[in-house]
């Protein structure tokens, strides 16, 4: 391995010191993610008390077991199955879909913490959530810190914490972990902190499929240093990021014998790889009449998911306005991940740009972070609050996120 | 030692790919296309292509004045354990006991039941889902079997398990 780099004359642990480098002080912002983050909850519980209230016969254990949240919390007491559909009675909806189709990351997580703290484990899935909500947001503070200094760390730090799809972050979602993961996984491989950045990677990659695309930002930069400088160590972030996706579908293979059984799995959750076809078949009747059928639940529900998801597509085309404006600013690493990772989101109908799903777009906040001024982050951000509060209600009542 | 790797290389990568692909090809799958009834939320019913003439028979009168239709398809046993395996549109399937059966009983919602169409021709129908449950029921419980025993129906019957 790359001797010219190498520390002349000293043993493996000086070799080991480069990988991972040196300790780091800790990155600050802290106590500014904090506040932003209590902040960015309290029109989250104000619309679930909201529903409640206005739901008597529900509470907030049928509310959180709905959804994503359901099977988090299951596989993470019981793991996964060896065939594709749960064993379930034959009455349960849920055995249409399969559990294979979500990652262990989260729910390892969950498991953790229940076997640590014994909490219940709906619990132990929101406290995991929150705090890792907490930790996504200073982590895109401390990316974009290390670009741009505190007032674009602070306005990307905001404009995540209040993102409506945030509202993920204190629900039982993956999206706190992986979102804190690849904030981290970035950062540390722009610091050429490559044990560290493969960690994250690994981590990241274990959690939600959309890991490829750190793997894909790594594996570019791992590229670039090959050739330009023969540097290998960059390789060490490539595989152990690799392993964590990896690993999960030779799990899935050694356990059920199918080594497609997550793809399977998506298959059954209607995943299909289709440039957004089905989603235009279906959005352009709403939004050509949207107001044709609103007597309809089924149609309201159409409607609610289509403009969320319009929502999500605008946001997307900012953060690439944003690409622009900024001139790739600040890295070129960040734009492949958030190609891959946009390209990954609309590739799919069945999600889509929901919300919760542009939150993995982390660089497109540090790039609005870095471009938009403070008189327009601010009241963008009071924009933000109060659709959050609104995904939160609908999503309470039907809605993902 | 080096040099015998790097020329190993190219053969080890393409090994790799051709096993990959070897994994990821296998038996086909049946679509379910033919729609009796309503389009909209059908249930995709599968069935064994000896069974497929007879049991395509009794649909109309299930689907007669519900609000969902049923999608229809037939292909061997192993096109469609293939295809509930692979996560593919199946809500119901029919077929013979066998191996292609028993890979697929931990992806029903319930133990099979016994659909006889003439003596000697027994078939299983399997509800992979709770979307399925009645068609299941309905082919292979008293209702079922009346219509196959009805006029329209008994001859195709007939010339199915003749024609096997």
């Amino acid at each position: 391995m790359a001797t010219a780099n190498r520390p002349q004359g000293l043993g493996w642990g000086a070799v080991a010191r480069t990988l991972v480098g040196p300790p780091q002080a800790r990155p600050s912002g802290l106590r500014f993610c904090a506040v932003v983050y209590l902040v960015s909850r309290i029109p989250v519980v104000l619309a679930l008390t909201l529903f409640l209230v206005r739901n008597p016969g529900r509470n907030l254990t049928w509310v959180m077991l709905r959804q994503d949240g359901w099977w988090y919390t299951r596989l993470a007491r019981d793991g996964y199955t060896g065939s594709l559909r749960p064993p379930l009675g034959p009455h349960d909806f849920h055995h249409r879909y399969s559990g294979w189709a979500f990652y262990p990351g989260y729910p390892l997580v969950i498991r953790a913490l229940h076997d640590v703290t014994r909490l219940p484990y709906l619990t132990s899935a929101l406290v995991t959530s929150s705090v890792l909500g907490l930790g996504a947001v200073w982590a895109v503070y401390a990316l974009a810190d290390l670009f741009g200094g505190v007032p674009v760390a602070r306005s990307a730090a905001l404009l995540i914490a209040l993102w409506p799809g945030s509202a993920a972050f204190s629900l039982p979602y993956s999206e706190g972990l992986f979102v804190a993961a690849v904030a981290l996984g970035l950062m540390f491989m722009t610091r050429q902190r490559w044990i560290w950045a493969g960690a994250c990677g690994a981590i990241a990659f274990a959690t939600r499929p959309t890991g490829l695309a750190l793997l894909a930002a790594m594996a570019v930069v791992a590229g670039v240093r090959l050739v330009r400088h023969r540097d290998r160590r960059p390789l060490v972030a490539v595989a152990m990021t690799a392993a964590g996706g990896v690993g999960f579908l030779l799990y899935g293979w050694a356990r059920t014998g199918d080594p497609l059984v997550w793809r399977h799995a998506e298959n059954l959750w209607g995943q299909r790889f289709d440039v957004s076809q089905a989603l235009i078949r279906r959005s352009l009747p709403v939004l050509l009449r949207p107001f044709a059928a609103l007597h309809d639940p089924g149609y309201r529900l159409l409607l609610v998911t289509t403009l969320l998801e319009l929502l999500g597509l605008l946001m997307l085309v900012v953060m690439g306005v944003a690409l622009v404006r900024t001139r790739g600013w600040p890295s070129p690493v960040m734009a492949v991940y958030a190609c891959v990772a946009v390209a990954m989101i609309i590739g799919y109908s069945a999600v889509a740009a929901r919300p919760r799903m542009v939150l993995a777009v982390v660089p497109g906040f540090v790039w609005l972070g870095g471009w938009l001024p403070r008189r327009v982050v601010l009241p963008l951000a009071a924009a933000f609050t109060v659709l959050l509060g609104v995904i939160t209600y609908v999503w309470s009542w039907q809605v993902t996120p | 030692m080096t040099a015998r790797v790097r020329a190993a290389a190219p053969a080890l990568a393409a090994a790799t790919v051709a096993t990959v692909l070897a994994g990821c090809s296998g038996a086909s799958t049946v679509r379910a296309q033919e729609v009796v009834g309503n389009r909209a939320g059908a249930v995709a019913l599968l069935v064994d292509s000896g069974a497929a003439r007879s049991v395509q028979c009794t649909l109309r009168p299930f689907v007669r004045g519900k609000p969902r239709g049923i999608r229809f398809g037939g292909g061997s046993s192993d096109e469609i354990t293939t295809t509930v395996k692979d996560g593919e549109p199946a809500d119901v399937v029919v077929m013979p006991a066998g191996p292609a059966l028993d890979r697929i009983l931990d992806e029903l919602a319930r133990p099979p039941t016994s659909l006889t169409l003439t003596p000697g021709h027994v078939y299983w129908v399997g509800a992979v889902d709770d979307r399925g449950l009645a068609l299941a029921d309905f082919l292979s419980g008293p209702a079922g079997r009346k219509v196959l025993r009805s006029p329209a129906c008994r001859p195709i019957v007939a010339a199915t398990a003749g024609g096997r």
